[in-house]
């Protein structure tokens, strides 16, 4: 982050605490810094075949496995690490802490966000040719985009690297 | 590639691939249980790892769109 980047943030964080306190979202967030050299992202070629292409699976529901600290959901400037997720762990195990969508659809099938068990049945019939482990969480609410540049990002970069995946799959909410 | 139900936030980043669905934010796979329309929708994600060529590859997901 930029000293001016810093600046900006700053500032804007200081006119908008009352209302992120207040938990109102939307008009705290109506002018918040956005990154404004951002351009379209080109598609690299897959280098084989679906079939067998290793497919990593990104969450930024804000999930946990047992053993791992929670995420901060109720930290009105978001959360900026990551999680590694064991794809072999029981989705009865996990834990959402996200707290800027109604969970109740999650809580009751995980696989609406975080669809392990479907991507486990579709390496199993010879869609793709498997799954990555593990996977990465984030908590895709934020209000400092500064940091998801320079630090979420390139840590669930990565993740995904090391895991093996030949391609990524994120379900952002 | 994403699957993706809020186009706001996803048109700012402008990924190389997104499945938009028509669901409420936090059922981007649709509905809880459902395997098989979670099945399908994944289906069509991972066709556009084959398919998009042009930067900020966009899909409308819906039932036709896993039948093609």
């Amino acid at each position: 982050m930029t000293p001016e980047e810093l600046a900006l943030y700053d500032d804007w964080l200081a006119r908008r605490r009352p209302l992120l306190e207040a938990k109102q979202w939307t008009e705290a967030m109506r002018d918040v810094p956005r990154l404004t050299d951002l351009q379209p992202a080109l598609p690299l070629r897959l280098r084989r075949p679906l079939d067998e292409t290793t497919v990593g699976l990104v969450t930024s529901a804000a999930i946990t496995q047992p053993g791992q600290k929670p995420m901060d959901g109720p930290n009105i400037e978001g959360d900026y690490t990551i999680r590694l997720l064991d794809i072999d762990t029981p989705t009865s195990d996990l834990r959402i802490w996200h707290t800027h969508f109604d969970l109740g659809p999650a809580l009751e099938d995980i696989n609406v966000v975080y669809p392990i068990d479907r991507l486990k049945e579709l390496a199993a019939d010879g869609t793709i040719g498997g799954v990555a482990s593990p996977a990465v969480s984030f908590m895709g609410y934020f209000t400092n985009v500064f940091r998801i540049r320079d630090e979420v990002a390139p840590a669930v970069v990565d993740a995904v690297q090391k895991s093996g995946a030949d391609a990524a799959l994120l379900v952002p909410v | 590639m994403e699957i993706a139900t809020n186009r706001g936030p996803t048109g700012l980043v402008m990924p190389p691939r997104v499945l938009f669905t028509p669901h409420e934010r936090g059922k981007n796979l649709g509905t809880p249980g459902a395997a098989d329309l979670q099945r399908a929708i994944l289906r069509a994600a991972l066709r556009l790892l084959e398919t998009a060529r042009e930067p900020f590859s966009t899909v409308d997901w819906q039932p036709e769109t896993a039948a093609a």
